[in-house]
Parts: structure tokens; sequence; C-alpha cells
């Protein structure tokens, strides 16, 4: 969990750290209301500069409205986590750059937040860790009561030796934060099942979705990305595209263009709602709202990230983690000094109080 | 510390603790629902359990260099 909490507070700032660390192309500087460019046209500049590349995604970027991502590969039977990030400016379509991300600082950080480099399984590792951090929180809350009941809320007695100062910060700094951490901890649980989720929506709502094209051979030629949005867009005035999953990725079947549009309020911006573009005839065959399970999954994801509120809530997440630091860290102390001495720290503190060697020894 | 000894009920315990827990959840649902303003109410409200403790410790750590 401490590896957890560390390896989380850079990650609160990873796209202010990558700008600091990582020179990027810039996009063109254009006047308010520019056109963007055409999908088309991006896809095949990059296509040009990564000759035998096949393009598996094709987003808009959230965090920046001035580039599109295009998410490439040598094929379709490959890992898409190995798919290469080009980016593309929005308004000239232009190439930008395909920066290697691998050997960042923040990657590296990510690996071992999200599976300590060993896939899923360590992703799973992580999520029962983060379990058990539930469920030791919630333990925390009920020993919190017997613990407390001579003492005022906020009592921190500093004249005292160090395990009975340490508890006083391990009980006052965990009921502090007891939702944040359940929060955080349940949410970065749930993310850990991304995976799983993404497989069960791809077999069961996807699978239904394109039903009556399983066995219908490769699409013979394909209509324009541009106009598959356009359809889409028209259909969904009100939402946004947020990416577009191209056939053959793990996101679409092989005849159809996925394009994902997402809402225009804060809270809808998070939820997608995939529609089917059939790429020979151009026509949209099919378009629901993603099932509960993955809008769950959608919504944990800023609730544990913390990268909903701008910079003020990005401190604020940095704050609340140092804390959750200090509560781990005297928790641990005050277990293994109740081990050694195999009794309960409250023996210990009642001791200490009456024997002058134990007070204030450090 | 207090000379009157003190036993307080489940209720007078978590009572201070609950309202750290509501403003908490509150913070965490705001940014989530609202833009701008909400941002602003989400982060204030998450920054009282900080700034409980922070005043908690720095408090009687003040009133014992007071004391010397």
């Amino acid at each position: 969990m401490l590896l957890l909490c560390v390896t989380g507070l850079p990650l609160v700032f990873h796209d202010e750290i990558d700008d600091l660390l990582h020179e990027q192309v810039k996009p063109a500087a254009v006047p308010e209301g520019t056109p963007q460019a055409s999908i088309d046209q991006a896809i095949a500049n990059v296509l040009a500069r990564h000759p035998g590349n096949v393009v598996h995604f094709f987003v808009w970027a959230r965090n920046d409205p001035n580039a599109f991502l295009l998410s490439i590969n040598r094929s379709f039977d490959v890992d898409p986590s190995t798919n290469r990030f080009v980016r593309v400016d929005a308004h000239t379509a232009a190439y930008l750059d395909a920066p290697d991300v691998t050997g960042r600082f923040t990657y590296i950080m990510l690996k071992l937040h999200t599976d300590m480099f060993a896939g899923l399984p360590g992703k799973l590792f992580l999520g029962l860790m983060g379990i058990l951090f539930c469920i030791a929180v919630i333990s925390g809350i009920v020993v919190y009561a017997p613990s407390m009941r001579k003492l005022k809320f906020g009592t921190y007695r500093q004249d005292r030796p160090r395990i009975v100062r340490w508890l006083d910060v391990h009980n006052l700094a965990g009921i502090v934060l007891v939702i944040w951490m359940l929060v955080v901890g349940f949410t970065g649980v749930i993310n850990t099942w991304a995976d799983l989720v993404v497989k069960i929506w791809q077999f069961g709502q996807l699978a239904e979705m394109t039903a009556q094209y399983k066995d219908k051979p490769p699409p013979a030629s394909y209509t324009s990305v541009d106009a598959a949005v356009e359809a889409v867009r028209r259909a969904e005035p009100d939402m946004k595209p947020a990416f577009v999953a191209f056939p053959g990725s793990i996101f679409s079947s092989k005849n159809h263009y996925a394009v994902f549009m997402r809402g225009d309020s804060p809270l809808t911006s998070r939820l997608l709602k995939p529609a089917l573009i059939d790429v020979e005839t151009g026509q949209l065959t099919d378009r629901r709202a993603l099932p509960w399970y993955v809008a769950t999954l959608l919504l944990s994801q800023p609730l544990h990230f913390g990268d909903y509120g701008g910079m003020p809530l990005k401190i604020v997440w940095t704050v609340l983690d140092v804390i959750t630091i200090a509560v781990l860290g005297t928790g641990l102390y005050l277990w293994r000094r109740r081990r050694r001495a195999r009794v309960s720290v409250e023996r210990m503190i009642a001791v200490s109080s009456q024997d002058p060697r134990f007070a204030r020894s450090t | 510390m207090t000379s009157k000894p003190l036993r307080q009920s489940l209720g007078q315990i978590f009572a201070v603790p609950a309202l750290v827990a509501l403003a908490s959840a509150l913070g965490l649902a705001g940014a989530l629902v609202g833009d701008g303003i909400w941002d602003w109410l989400s982060s204030i409200c998450l920054a009282i359990p900080p700034v409980i403790f922070g005043v908690c410790v720095v408090r009687r750590k003040a009133a014992r260099i007071g004391k010397k």
C-alpha cells in the first residue's frame, strides 16, 4: 500500500510532469473557431510516416483540443497495450510526433502503480491489496470508538512517548480521511478490473450489436471516416466524439467504425455511447449506451485519479495522499511495537504512563 | 490533561468525524457534477480533513513550546 501511495503521488500531476520533462512538438496556433482538420487526411499523413502500420484508434484528446491522437501498431493481431501513440495537429492535420512514452518517469510510476510490470495478475494482486486496504480502513473505524472513549476528538498528546503520539496521529488522520481513503481505495480496486470489464462488454453488448455481421467477409471497400463521424454527430447532436475504434480493433468488429460519443456536461462527459457505422455503406447500424458495469468503471476513474476538479483539487489530492502515507506509516509502527511486546497498544500506554522510564523516551 | 474523567457515548465520539465525512463526500461528488465554482467548492470541502489534522497537531506543539 505504501508503494501505491508513493507511486500515485507523482501520477496526480502526470500531465504537468510530462510537460516539464519532455519536449513536445506544439500544434500550430490558430484563431478560435478554426474548423478541425479532416480525419481521413490525418490518418493518411500518419500512415505515410509509419508505412505498414494500421490505425487502431483515433482519439480527440480530452486535455488538448489542438491535437488528435492516433493509436497505431503493426497489425490488429498484437496486444493493443503495445500500441504507439502519434500526435497530429487538429487543425492542419500535420504530423507532430510519436513520443516513446515507455521510458518516461510517469510511465514507470504508472506501471508500478497499476500492475508492477506483471500484467493482469499484477493488476488483480494490487486489486486484492486494495480490498484489504478498504477492510483495514473499516476495521479502523470500529477500533476508533473504544480507543477514543476517554479522549476528546482531535486529541494529540504531545508530551507522551512516541507510541502514544503516533497512535493519536494515526487515529486522528485516519478518521478524518476515512471517506477519501475508502473512495480512492475502492475506485482503485474497480480500475484493476478494467480489462475484465472490457472483455465482458466485448463478448456481451458489442457481440450483440454486431451479431448480423458475424459471418460476413471482411469489407471490400472503406468509406470515409469523416463521413462516419458526421453521420453519428447528426444522430447524437448533443454529444461529442471521444474516439473512433477502427474495424479489426478490440472495440469494434471487422466491418464497423465504432464511434464512441460522450456527453457535454461534466458528469456525462465521462460516459461513452458507441455508435456503429458499416464501413462499406457508411450507414449507422446500431447505437447503445454502455451497460452499467462499464459506466461504473468510467465514473470510478476520475474519483481515483483526482483529475476532475482542476489544479486546486490536484493539490488537495496530494495533501490527502501524503497524510494517508502517514496513517500507513504510523499504523505499521504501532503494529510492529505491539507484536514485539506481545501486548496491546492500550496496555503499553497504560504502562508507559506509570513507568517514568517510558516517559518521552524520544 | 482534563481533570474530570471523560466517558463519551458513540454519538459523541463520532459526531465530528461524521461531519468531516459528510464534507468529504460532498467534495468528492461536487466536482463530478459541475465545473467552475463546483471545482472550488469541492476542493475546499476536501481540504477540511487535512486542515483539521494540521490544526490539532500544530496547536498542541505550539502549546507545548509556549509552556517552556
